[in-house]
C-alpha cells in the first residue's frame, strides 16, 4: 500500500538511506531541510528511484513558528501522513558549550526543543487523523551522560523521555512512536571521530529502521548489538561511572 | 563484527594509518594545503588507489541519481555511485551498462579513473567510450564540464587518468538495451592453448561476453585445460532471483592458500563446469561470479594478492602467452583466478587507457614477497618486449621505465595533473618513491 511520509531533517545521512528503501516501494515524500540545494538532490534522487511524489520545503527548524506552515504544507501535499520520521540534528562542541552559554542553548533548540515542539503539533494531527507512526532520531548518548557529549545526551535524552510519555498517552489508538537509538554511524555529524570495528554505515542500518516502523516496535538500537553495549553501560553504578572515560 | 568499508587497497589488507575525508556533498570543500586522491569503493588492487603523502577523498557518499531518461536510456548520477546501484535501477527498464568489470561494487568514478573494460571489449570498448561527459573539481576552480566536445583534452586525460586530473563528482552515460536480465552460456571445456585462442577469436562474431577460465596448476604450458564461455543477454519473462551473501569474516592463515588446496580447488572448479550444457543465467550470477562472497580478497591472508593484468599484441600472441603460461606453471604459484580475454581494435578515448587490441591475461598470485614480485617481473617484461601494456589498476611494482615502455602519451597526460592530486601508484612510477608493494 502507498504510504505517505513526511521527513523532517530529510538530508541527513541516516534520513536519506531510510528514504531511498521507501522510494523504492514507490511511496510519497515530503522532505523538509534547511539547505535548498541539498533538498533538491535529495528529491531529485528519490524520484529517480521510484517515488511516486516527491514535494520539500527549506526552512530553520529553530524558528518554531515554521513548525505550523511546515505541517500545512505535508498535509497540502500529502493528505494524511502515515510515516513522520523526525532526523534533524547537531552535534554541537562539548568544550565550547560548557564555556559559552548562548551556543549551548542553540544546540538544544535544534537536537530538543523543535523536536519537542514537532512532537507536539504532529501527535495532534496524527490524533485527529486516528492513526500513523513517527520514528524520531534519538541517539545512544542519552542513555547516559559522559563527560565528552552530555550536552548532546541530555538534549536526546529528553527526547527520548518525551517519546515515551507520548506512547504512553496514545496507546490503543492506533499511533505509534518509534526512538531510534542509532550506535557509531558514519555521517557528516560524526565526521571528526576517528572509526572502529564497531562504525556502521547509514544504509546498513536504514532497513532496521524500516523495519522496526513496519513492526510498529517502540524502541530500536541499530545496530542490534548497541541494546547490550548500553544495557550494560547503563547498568555500572555511578560511583564507578563517574570516575570512568569512555 | 566487522569492519564495513574497505580502506586499503584490495590486494594489500595491511593496516594503513592513511587519512580518508568522505565527501558527503559535491559542493563540500576540498582539503586545504594537502596532497590528495579521490577514491571511490577502492576496488583496485594495488596502491593507484591509495595516497600516503596526503589525503583520501572518500567519494562513496557522493551516490545519488540527479537525472534518468528512460526513452534514450542516459543515466546522470554522482559519481560515488556504484554500478550495482546503477543496474539494480536500470535493468528493469531493460537497459544495462554496455561495460562492466568482474564486480559491480566499483564506483563510476572509478570506472573512468580506471577506463575499465569487461568480457565484451570487442563489441563495446571501455568504459569511457559510453560516458557522454562529467564534471570534474579542481581545487581552486568552478566544476569544470567535460565531454568530447567541451574541454576535449582534459576529457581524454581523466578517462583512465587514475584520478589525477581531479575529482569527478559526477558523470553522464549512455546505457544499452538488453532483451532482459538473463544470459544464455555456454561453457567448452579445452584441452590446449590453440583452441582456447580460437574459440575467443571465433566466437566474438556470435557472442558478446566471452572469456576463458585457465587452470595454471594441473597441466604443463602445451597442454593448458580450463573452461571458456561465451554468453548473450537473451529474452526472458522470469525475474530474476536474489542472491544471497556469503561473508569471509577473518583473514584466512597463509597456509589455507597452499598448491594443494589450489590445484584441488582448480579442479573442482574444472570437472564442475565440464559438462558442456547451455544454461541461462541471472546477469549477476555470469558477470560478477565472485560478488555474492565479502570481502574474498581475505582468503588470501594477511600478505594480500598480487595480480598480473597485460596485453599482448595479437601479432605473435601465441608464442607470447605459451611463454607467459611457460613461467607461471613453472613458478607453481598461480591461484584460481586465471582469465583470459580478447580485446577489440577500437582506439580508446584515455590517454593512459589500457586496452590495446591483443589477448588480455589476468591472474591473481598469493603475495609471497619477493618470490612473486620476481615473477611479476619476469611476467611484466615478456609483455613490455612484446610491446604490451601492464594495467595500472591491477598493479603493485610496475618500475618507472616498465611504465613509460607501456604508455606512449605518459607526457601528454602529464600536463594535465592537477597540482594537489598524486598517488602512491603515481609517485612510485615517477620514481619519487621506488619501494615496491611489502615484500610480506
Amino acid at each position: 500500500m502507498q504510504k505517505n511520509i513526511l521527513i523532517i531533517g530529510a538530508t541527513s545521512a541516516i534520513a536519506c538511506a531510510t528514504a531511498r528503501l521507501y522510494a523504492a516501494c514507490h511511496h510519497q515524500f515530503f522532505l523538509v531541510g534547511r539547505n535548498e540545494e541539498k533538498i533538491k538532490l535529495t528529491k531529485q534522487d528519490l524520484l529517480i528511484r521510484g517515488a511516486k511524489k516527491v514535494e520539500s520545503y527549506c526552512c530553520d527548524l529553530t524558528k518554531m513558528e515554521n513548525h505550523e506552515k511546515i505541517l500545512h504544507h505535508a498535509e497540502l501535499s500529502l493528505g494524511t501522513l502515515d510515516i513522520v520520521i523526525i532526523a534533524h540534528g547537531v552535534l554541537p562542541d562539548q568544550q565550547q558549550c560548557e564555556k559559552n552559554i548562548d551556543f549551548m542553548v542553540q544546540s538544544f533548540e535544534v537536537n530538543q526543543i523543535s523536536t519537542l515542539c514537532l512532537l507536539t503539533l504532529i501527535s495532534e494531527r496524527l490524533k485527529t487523523q486516528g492513526h500513523g507512526t513517527v520514528a524520531v532520531l534519538s541517539s545512544v548518548a542519552g542513555e547516559r551522560g559522559r563527560k565528552i557529549n552530555y550536552v548532546y545526551g541530555a538534549a536526546k535524552s529528553a527526547v527520548s523521555i518525551f517519546l515515551q510519555g507520548l506512547r504512553n498517552r496514545f496507546h490503543g489508538t492506533g499511533i505509534h512512536f518509534l526512538t531510534i537509538h542509532p550506535g557509531f554511524i558514519c555521517t557528516p555529524m560524526t565526521e571528526n571521530f576517528k572509526k572502529g570495528r564497531l562504525w556502521k554505515q547509514p544504509d546498513e542500518i536504514a532497513p532496521d529502521i524500516v523495519k522496526a516502523i513496519a513492526k510498529k516496535k517502540d524502541l530500536l538500537y541499530t545496530p542490534w548489538f548497541w541494546r547490550y553495549i548500553m544495557l550494560i553501560i547503563k547498568m555500572i553504578p555511578e560511583k564507578f561511572f563517574k570516575k570512568m572515560s569512555i | 563484527m566487522w569492519q564495513s568499508k574497505q580502506h586499503n587497497a584490495w590486494g594489500d589488507p595491511s593496516k594503513t594509518d592513511q587519512e580518508s575525508q568522505p565527501l558527503w556533498w559535491q559542493h563540500d570543500p576540498l582539503p586545504q594545503n594537502s596532497l590528495m586522491l579521490p577514491r571511490g569503493n577502492a576496488r583496485s588492487y594495488g596502491d593507484s588507489c591509495q595516497n600516503h603523502s596526503g589525503v583520501v577523498i572518500d567519494t562513496t557518499y557522493l551516490n545519488r541519481f540527479l537525472d534518468y531518461d528512460k526513452d534514450r536510456g542516459i543515466i546522470h548520477c554522482e559519481s560515488g555511485t556504484l554500478l550495482k546501484d546503477i543496474l539494480a535501477l536500470v535493468v528493469k527498464d531493460n537497459w544495462f551498462l554496455p561495460v562492466v568489470p568482474g564486480t559491480q561494487l566499483i564506483t563510476v568514478g572509478g570506472a573512468i579513473a580506471n577506463d575499465i573494460h569487461g568480457k565484451n571489449h570487442p563489441a563495446k570498448g571501455s568504459f569511457g567510450d559510453h560516458v557522454l561527459a562529467f564534471q570534474l573539481r579542481q581545487e581552486g576552480s568552478d566544476v569544470i564540464h567535460c565531454s568530447s566536445t567541451e574541454n576535449p583534452d582534459l576529457f581524454s586525460a581523466t578517462i583512465g587518468g587514475l584520478g589525477l586530473t581531479g575529482l569527478i563528482t559526477s558523470a553522464t552515460i549512455q546505457l544499452k538495451s538488453i532483451p532482459s536480465p538473463w544470459m544464455a552460456v555456454e561453457t567448452i571445456p579445452f584441452n590446449s592453448l590453440e583452441t582456447v585462442l580460437e574459440l575467443l577469436q571465433s566466437s566474438q562474431q556470435s557472442h558478446e561476453y566471452n572469456v576463458a577460465w585457465i587452470d595454471c596448476l594441473n597441466q604443463s604450458a602445451t597442454k593448458l585445460r580450463g573452461i571458456f564461455h561465451r554468453s548473450n543477454f537473451v529474452h526472458s519473462e522470469t525475474k530474476i532471483p536474489d542472491r544471497k551473501n556469503i561473508n569471509i569474516p577473518c583473514y584466512f592463515p597463509r597456509w589455507v592458500m597452499n598448491k594443494f588446496t589450489i590445484k584441488n580447488f582448480n579442479r573442482i572448479i574444472y570437472y564442475k563446469n565440464k559438462k558442456n550444457k547451455p544454461s541461462q543465467l541471472p546477469y549477476h550470477k555470469f558477470l560478477f561470479p565472485l560478488d555474492n562472497i565479502n570481502h574474498w580478497n581475505r582468503i588470501y591472508g594477511k600478505p594480500g594478492l598480487l595480480q598480473y593484468q597485460g596485453v599482448i599484441p595479437y601479432d605473435n600472441g601465441k608464442t607470447l602467452l605459451k611463454e607467459l603460461f611457460h613461467q607461471i606453471i613453472q613458478s607453481q604459484q598461480a591461484s584460481f583466478l586465471c582469465v583470459l580475454k580478447c580485446f577489440g581494435e577500437q582506439k580508446p578515448k584515455g590517454l593512459l587507457s589500457f586496452p590495446m587490441s591483443g589477448f588480455t591475461l589476468a591472474l591473481d598470485f598469493p603475495n609471497r614477497g619477493k618470490k612473486t614480485i620476481d615473477l611479476l617481473h619476469c611476467l611484466y617484461k615478456i609483455t613490455l618486449e612484446a610491446d604490451g601494456r601492464i594495467y595500472p589498476a591491477k598493479d603493485s611494482c610496475l618500475t618507472p621505465e616498465m611504465f613509460q615502455q607501456g604508455f606512449s602519451h605518459i607526457e601528454q597526460f602529464s600536463s594535465h595533473i592537477h597540482g594537489n592530486f598524486t598517488s602512491d601508484f603515481w609517485q612510485r612510477i615517477t620514481g619519487n618513491s621506488v619501494s615496491c608493494k611489502k615484500t610480506s
